[in-house]
């Protein structure tokens, strides 16, 4: 047992938070102003492989980076668009637009490289760790907190200018926008803008998130690389009801099941599917627990949730109005 | 109905222009990539076999038919789960199960061992409802943790505790031949498997239009308000529509167990739920549009995959992509439709201004 509590594991759970973490952050931006966000994977799947094209194109890893970041939010901003002046239905979208991306990704990796399953190249440029001079040296937090890679970093600054965000007037539009829309609009709020900068932020979040996985780690691209992450960076942000401080744990929650999961299977016998069951059971029970307290819990965490519950697409039936 | 037909229409044209946009960009040749994916499709070229390509196409459409069904009952229902694939996956494990370990003569083997699956799919289908029944949870993403959850088991499953074969590939024991589901044609597997997915289509759109089950579910999921103020316990409504929906994508598992691999085998979980809930949505939600956008998607698919890679080195993922476009369409649904409305209205039961003969 004492094997899983090295500083190595919890140093891995921290990298393996990292894409989540942003993700995270993302779908709760995005939450907090009203849109229900699924596409999350596909854009963590965009942003891995154009990170990784451009590192390969340019020869620079966080070339590599700020090009996935930007994918992620051109296609935030497209999906907001779509939205606004389109009025079309964004979680049909979302589905289409996860499956696309996933085919779509391995068709070009085919086309343009040759390979179906992976494709790696000593061309391709990965992130290396970064030291921090002063902290490095310092027994324990040094090495809790020094080389790691510049991602890692990006998702620390992120989940602050989060906690930042809501003590500045665009937070504050995006909670009204996200809370009372009809009241916001009448206050003088632009609405779709707001909506549609959220967008692009979880667009560029989700986009670097993936990045992460091809660039940051390691150097290749590998069909359907984002594997689940996305929607347990969904989960993530439910669990937390999309605060600040509380998204960081949530999406560490599910690093460290990750972290522990890879421990598990190098140093015992136990079955691999086994093991890579405890970040998505984690998922499930945190996403069973929001249930619970949102039906039996206090008032204020009921009303801060209803979004959730209440964001689902009518397919098939005409818009229903949800009894409140 | 050509209303109806419209929109899905539109749809697949405009999926299938990007796309050529897509195989454009890589330097394909649009027009020969089309033409071959219908052809082999849709088509009946004898180039290997004896049978017509469309067979094949009716045999990886079956288990998309059922997976459709199913989410056309949970969809119907107002329940927006996504869980079929899951359903499948355990489905397809427990008709491997009943198939190689219990003993009957054929006929009484095939139906129980098609009732384990679906009774398995049922189960599992139960989760996510009674989640969102009594804690309101969001059956959307449950039920894609579910998926992977399923995924998971099933690897499990099928490596260790039922895995018969120490080799390469991981599988179940075979089921035995008293379990199989015969084929009228061998070396497409077309057969029975059909017959069953056609059948339950039937069955769906009866039990949809002209029984109370199906009254009481399109109500719950169109009026929930006044469903509970008629009286419909919704809760119970919507738990049996999950039921039901899990027991058709579990069915989809058994069939394909039972009619074409003999075996739970290591892949098994290829997708096939997702491209019916797609299929389902594109079909308007309802079973015969389920029906026929399932062999429109299995068409392009298999047709993508058998001849274009090693025929034009054209990578076979254009046939999901394909799909894939196809479906960001059908997102379009509402400002196509605004679209059609303004350009063919309908015709409208127009109110008389003129004063009746019997008031002053």
């Amino acid at each position: 047992m004492s094997v899983l509590f090295t500083m190595e594991v919890v140093r891995s759970s921290i990298r393996l938070a990292t894409p989540i973490l942003l993700a995270t952050i993302g779908s709760s931006l995005c939450n907090r102003a009203g849109v229900l966000n699924l596409a999350i994977e596909g854009k963590m799947l965009v942003g891995a492989f154009s990170g990784a094209v451009m590192s390969y194109l340019i020869s620079n890893a966080f070339g590599g980076a700020v090009f996935a970041m930007l994918c992620g939010s051109l296609i935030g901003m497209l999906f907001s668009v779509l939205a606004n002046r389109f009025e079309i239905d964004l979680v049909v979208l979302a589905i289409a637009v996860n499956l696309l991306f996933g085919e779509l990704t391995v068709y070009f990796m085919r086309s343009w490289f040759g390979v179906g399953g992976a494709w790696s190249d000593p061309g391709i440029r990965k992130l290396g760790d970064i030291t921090i001079p002063g902290v490095n040296s310092i027994p324990f937090v040094g090495d809790l907190l020094s080389r790691y890679n510049l991602i890692v970093y990006a998702s620390w600054i992120a989940a602050f200018a989060y906690w930042l965000l809501f003590r500045t007037r665009f937070g504050r539009h995006v909670l009204a926008v996200g809370e009372a829309p009809e009241a916001a609009a009448t206050a003088g709020i632009n609405v779709n803008r707001v909506r549609m900068s959220a967008l692009v932020i979880c667009g560029a979040l989700a986009g670097l998130a993936g990045a992460y996985l091809s660039v940051g780690n390691l150097a290749l691209f590998s069909r359907y690389m984002s594997n689940g992450r996305g929607w347990l960076a969904v989960t993530a942000a439910l669990l937390a009801l999309n605060r600040p401080v509380a998204v960081v744990f949530a999406a560490w929650l599910f690093g460290l099941a990750d972290a522990v999961s890879f421990q598990l299977q190098a140093t015992t016998d136990v079955p691999a599917s086994l093991i890579q069951f405890f970040p998505v059971g984690a998922a499930f029970v945190a996403l069973v627990v929001v249930g619970v307290r949102t039906t039996y819990g206090r008032t204020t965490l009921r009303r801060l949730f209803r979004r959730s519950a209440d964001l689902q697409p009518t397919i098939g039936t005409p818009a229903a109005p949800l009894p409140n | 109905m050509v209303r109806g037909l419209a929109i899905p229409v539109v749809s697949i044209v405009a999926g299938l222009a990007l796309g050529a946009i897509v195989l454009g960009v890589t330097g394909n040749n649009p027009l020969t990539a089309y033409d071959e994916v219908f052809r082999r499709g849709f088509g009946c070229r004898t180039a290997q076999s004896d049978t017509c390509q469309v067979f094949f196409t009716l045999r990886s459409a079956t288990p998309i038919i059922l997976t459709a069904l199913a989410a056309v009952v949970a969809f119907r229902a107002g329940m927006f789960s996504l869980g079929m694939e899951g359903q499948y996956v355990l489905g397809g494990l427990g008709g491997a199960v009943a198939g190689a370990q219990i003993s009957l003569p054929a006929v009484p083997h095939v139906v129980v061992s098609l009732a384990s699956a679906m009774a398995v799919g049922a189960l599992y289908a139960l989760i996510p409802a009674v989640l969102k029944v009594q804690l309101n949870v969001n059956p959307l993403i449950a039920t894609v943790l579910l998926n992977s959850i399923a995924a998971l088991f099933f690897n499990y499953m099928i490596n260790y505790p039922l895995r018969s074969d120490p080799s390469a590939q991981a599988y179940t024991e075979t089921i035995r031949d008293t379990a199989r589901l015969p084929a009228f044609d061998s070396a497409s597997q077309f057969g029975w498997a059909f017959v069953i997915a056609i059948t339950a289509a039937g069955l769906v759109a009866v039990v949809l239009q002209r029984t109370v089950t199906g009254f009481e579910l399109r109500t719950a999921g169109q009026a929930p308000l006044f469903a509970r103020y008629a009286g419909m316990r919704t809760n119970a409504v919507i738990i049996r529509s999950m039921l039901i929906s899990g027991a058709l994508a579990g069915l989809a598992g058994g069939v394909a167990v039972l009619g074409y691999f003999d075996k739970a085998i290591d892949g098994f979980d290829d997708g096939t739920g997702f491209n019916g809930l797609t299929a389902a949505i594109l079909g308007g939600v309802t079973p015969v549009g389920a029906v026929l956008v399932s062999i429109l998607f299995a068409g392009i698919t298999y047709g993508a995959q058998s001849g274009l890679q090693i025929r034009f080195d054209i990578p076979r993922e254009i046939g999901g992509v394909l799909v894939a476009l196809i479906i960001v369409f059908v997102a379009a649904e509402k400002p196509l439709r605004r679209t059609f409305d303004r350009l063919w209205p309908a015709r409208r039961a127009t109110v008389s201004t003129l004063p009746s003969r019997g008031t002053p």
